[in-house]
């Protein structure tokens, strides 16, 4: 079981070469292989963190949600996602057709493309990246341009509103999500994320570097525009914000890349701050996978208990209050770091 | 502070999560409607009494009556009735208002409907009320018309009970809607001789005893001056005829007619009794008419000296009736309908009379 | 194979990163020149990355492919006409296309004479150790602090600068 997948790639492999192929050519197959095994796992994962964010948001409000398809109502997502495939793509006559088409390609591209570092078990990561942190928060920062795109072309003052907002809470947060991980960073001594996942061998991060976890919790909380950070869909003011012009597939895959960021900055948070694939009994990469639904949970359980934040209590938040807060965090985790250093730990 | 608040909130949906859903399954789970819960306004058809509070207290016109009156009565039966619910706001006003709930709330709540027309609720008469109404030749089938649909049974069961205790005690029945004793011999002996005046009596005793006790009244009023009853009291010349006409339904079962009376040789001017009486009863009047011009030249000294005291204008007016028909219609018109009317139109025709031939005086009779 | 996997790579990654070059300057839209920046960089981003100095490549797409957003947000907000083909006009006159052109090149030549006239020190023999991060961060923070803290000190007083700018002047 705990080397399930490991097995699988080692077989397709092994197979590829006995049939004649380069080592160049098998890994690049294996490679495809794997970006499109996450892929797919992605999409499937959506149609379920739909219906189960239906499903809380509907325990909390004391309604039942989404009950009528299937057995509590599991096969709702796909139909709605069959909805969307059939639905009619219209592009409206005034937009920037050629960024209008590619912004909601980039945003998935992206949001995919975060996967890569990410390791989802034991030995189970598609690049080992020694700088995969740091790769991870800018490609992450790239989002921002996808949905300016989308709000821009769009040619629609919700649509720029939303765009511009996004913006600006994404710059924002940006620098409060970098500087909390830098912490952990420096106790674990390195950008890798397989080393900092190694480093929690004895003890998760959450434990000394609780700071930095909630500053990275509600910075990773605001860069997915999730509420109560949503400002720039806050459909009771802006319809959809970026997203307002966008129909059938095209908006499906805004939507399928928020949620594939949510599933990402999850695992992010389960890797840096709770031991990643590290745990007693199952497999690893099931360990990583219960880590990330918690979390995705508790960001659930957060987006449909507070009411919206305004636009400037979310600036003021993030410059005169994360900022500060995770210099110093990081500011006390070095002089730490010394005082055991110097205490022989 | 500190977040404080948002741990509380979190709490509370956390705590949420974990409580019974409120939601209701609709379509196959019914919620549950509180007692006073106001649903589909309806209306029951029996009870209502047609007084149209209900239509006065609504604030969007939804209510629409229309009512009829039995012929010669003057109590409004209720026609047709509609509930426009489709600019009901359900305020109560008229269930609060409604003398008889006849207006109640019921718990349907699902009004849809795929035309404007659908969510309007009518009440029609039912069907076997209608033709016993339209049809109704003579004053006597009204008596039979029942008031209210379902209770029929019971009511013709009460009234047989009724007549039968009228018939048997008379003074004790009577005694309750009749003071006087002597009222109430009258009373009795009209019951015994005429049928119809027992029926009418005992539906009225059933229903309403205090429009029993009027009719009564004006009945026996009518009887002592009518006369011929036993027992009865001498005839008064002018007897009651406002109050005893005024009587709903009280005069077409009055068995003493007028032109009965007259054909009898006339005793005072009883047609005059019958002088406000309504459009429906045209021909009978025809009749009465007739017979006071009969009255009035077979025996002028009597009628006219009624309203004219002098007796040489009594020889003139009769000498002017017997030379023009005209006016003798005109005076016999008058009389029934007018009295005081026909006595000053009268004295003038004499006076004029007098002054065109003042010698003369001599009429032919 | 006459051209090995690495130089296809490079050269794909070279035309991809010309191409767009030519967009950001050939485009009459301010927005698509913006957007065509942004895969510039992203380009070069990726010939770091096939260099192995993937810590570069990171930096310049959170530095510089970040930043394009905001850019594009000044282009909307200042210079934004109904027709955003307008925002962007050619260049109005003959003489400024030719000074312009003359200053490309000598620029151009200037650049290509200082490449080819350096003697390059050949290369180290052993690849750079994996972990660049570390040897970037000990150059950074170690030999050079005095210069890294100096470009620190610089961009926090643009940034004061900004805002003092951006505020006004409360007593005038």
């Amino acid at each position: 079981m705990e080397n399930l997948f490991i097995n699988i790639a080692r077989t397709l492999s092994d197979w590829l070469l006995q049939l004649g192929l380069s080592h160049f050519w098998t890994d690049l197959v294996l490679l495809v292989v794997q970006w499109t095994a996450i892929i797919l796992i992605i999409t499937l994962n959506v149609i379920i963190l739909v219906w189960l964010e239906r499903k809380i948001s509907g325990f909390i409000q004391q309604r039942l949600g989404p009950n009528r398809l299937g057995p509590f109502g599991c096969f709702q997502t796909i139909a709605d996602t069959l909805k969307l495939l059939t639905k009619e793509d219209i592009i409206p006559s005034q937009t920037d057709k050629l960024i209008f088409k590619t912004a909601p390609m980039f945003f998935i591209i992206v949001s995919v493309l975060l996967y890569a570092v990410i390791p989802m078990g034991k030995d189970m990561v598609v690049v080992d990246l020694n700088v995969g942190l740091f790769y991870f928060i800018s490609v992450g920062s790239l989002t921002t341009i996808a949905i300016l795109m989308a709000g821009w072309s769009s040619n629609n003052k919700w649509s720029l509103l939303g765009a511009m907002r996004s913006v600006a809470q994404m710059i924002s947060y940006e620098i409060p999500l970098a500087f909390s991980l830098l912490g952990v960073v420096m106790i674990a001594g390195s950008l890798n994320l397989s080393a900092i996942v190694a480093a929690q061998s004895n003890i998760w991060f959450i434990v000394l570097q609780p700071v930095a976890f909630v500053t990275y919790f509600i910075a990773a909380t605001a860069e997915l525009n999730r509420g109560p950070f949503d400002m720039p869909e806050a459909e009771q003011e802006l319809t959809a914000g970026a997203y307002t012009e966008y129909t059938g597939m095209r908006w499906a895959l805004f939507f399928l890349a928020e949620y594939t960021n949510l599933v990402a900055v999850s695992a992010l948070a389960a890797t840096l701050f709770f031991g990643g694939w590290q745990g007693p009994l199952l497999p690893s990469w099931m360990w990583i996978i219960i880590k990330t639904y918690l979390i995705m949970l508790v960001f659930m359980w957060m987006k449909w208990t507070f009411p919206r934040i305004r636009m400037d209590h979310l600036m003021s938040l993030s410059w005169k209050v994360l900022v500060p807060v995770s210099l110093i965090n990081i500011l006390v985790t070095g002089v730490g770091i010394e005082i055991f250093k110097g205490m022989g730990w | 502070m500190f977040g404080k608040g948002l741990l509380k909130g979190l709490g509370i949906t956390a705590k949420h999560t974990f409580e019974r859903e409120i939601t209701q399954q609709y379509p196959e789970e019914r919620p549950h409607l509180q007692d006073r819960f106001r649903g589909s306004l309806a209306y029951d058809y029996p009870k209502c009494i047609a007084c149209g509070l209900c239509i006065k207290a609504c604030p969007n016109n939804v209510l629409t009556l229309e009512t009829y009156k039995d012929e010669g009565s003057r109590k409004k039966k209720v026609a047709y009735y509609a509930i426009d619910l489709q600019y009901c706001l359900f305020c109560n006003l008229c269930v609060e208002i409604c003398p008889t709930a006849t207006l109640y709330f019921t718990h349907e709540f699902e009004l849809t409907s795929y035309d404007r027309e659908g969510i309007k609720k009518e009440y029609h008469r039912p069907p076997e009320l209608v033709p016993a109404s339209k049809t109704a030749a003579g004053p006597a089938e009204e008596d039979k018309t029942p008031p209210g649909g379902e209770t029929d049974d019971k009511k013709v069961r009460q009234m047989e009970a009724m007549k039968t205790a009228l018939l048997k005690n008379p003074a004790k029945t009577l005694g309750k809607i009749l003071p006087a004793e002597e009222d109430v011999a009258i009373m009795s002996s009209l019951m015994q001789e005429d049928d119809k005046i027992l029926t009418k009596l005992a539906q009225l005793l059933v229903e309403d005893r205090d429009k029993a006790a009027k009719v009564a009244t004006a009945w026996v009023k009518k009887g002592r001056s009518s006369g011929p009853p036993p027992g009865a009291v001498p005839p008064m010349a002018d007897g009651t005829p406002r109050s005893a006409a005024g009587q709903s339904s009280a005069e077409e079962t009055a068995p003493p007619a007028a032109d009965s009376r007259e054909a009898e040789g006339g005793v005072g001017l009883p047609a005059e009794d019958k002088a406000p009486l309504g459009d429906e009863a045209d021909d009978k009047r025809v009749r009465q008419v007739e017979a006071l011009k009969t009255a009035l030249l077979n025996n002028p000294a009597k009628t006219l000296g009624k309203i004219l005291p002098a007796e040489e204008d009594v020889v003139i007016m009769s000498g002017l009736m017997k030379a023009d028909d005209k006016i003798l219609a005109k005076l016999t018109q008058l009389l029934v309908e007018d009295r005081d009317k026909a006595a000053k139109v009268a004295t003038a025709w004499v006076a004029r009379e007098k002054k065109r031939n003042p010698g003369e005086g001599g009429p032919s009779s | 194979m006459i051209m090995n996997m690495d130089s296809l790579v490079f050269l794909i990654i070279s035309a991809f990163t010309i191409a767009s070059a030519l967009g950001v300057v050939l485009s009459r839209n301010i927005i698509h020149s913006a957007l065509a920046l942004i895969l510039t960089f992203l380009g070069v981003a990726m010939n770091f990355f096939d260099l192995g100095a993937s810590f570069l490549g990171l930096v310049q797409i959170l530095v510089y492919a970040g930043a394009i957003s905001v850019l594009i947000i000044f282009a909307i907000m200042l210079v934004m006409k109904p027709d955003s083909a307008a925002t962007n006009p050619p260049t109005p006159s003959r003489d400024t296309h030719f000074i312009g052109g003359l200053l490309a090149w000598l620029v151009m030549i200037g650049v290509g004479m200082a490449i080819g006239l350096t003697r390059w020190p050949a290369m180290a023999s052993e690849p750079a150790e994996a972990d660049a991060v570390g040897t970037l961060a000990t150059l950074l923070l170690g030999n050079y602090v005095v210069a890294f803290e100096a470009a620190a000190i610089l961009l926090l007083l643009a940034a004061v600068g900004a805002i003092i700018l951006a505020k006004g002047d409360e007593n005038p």
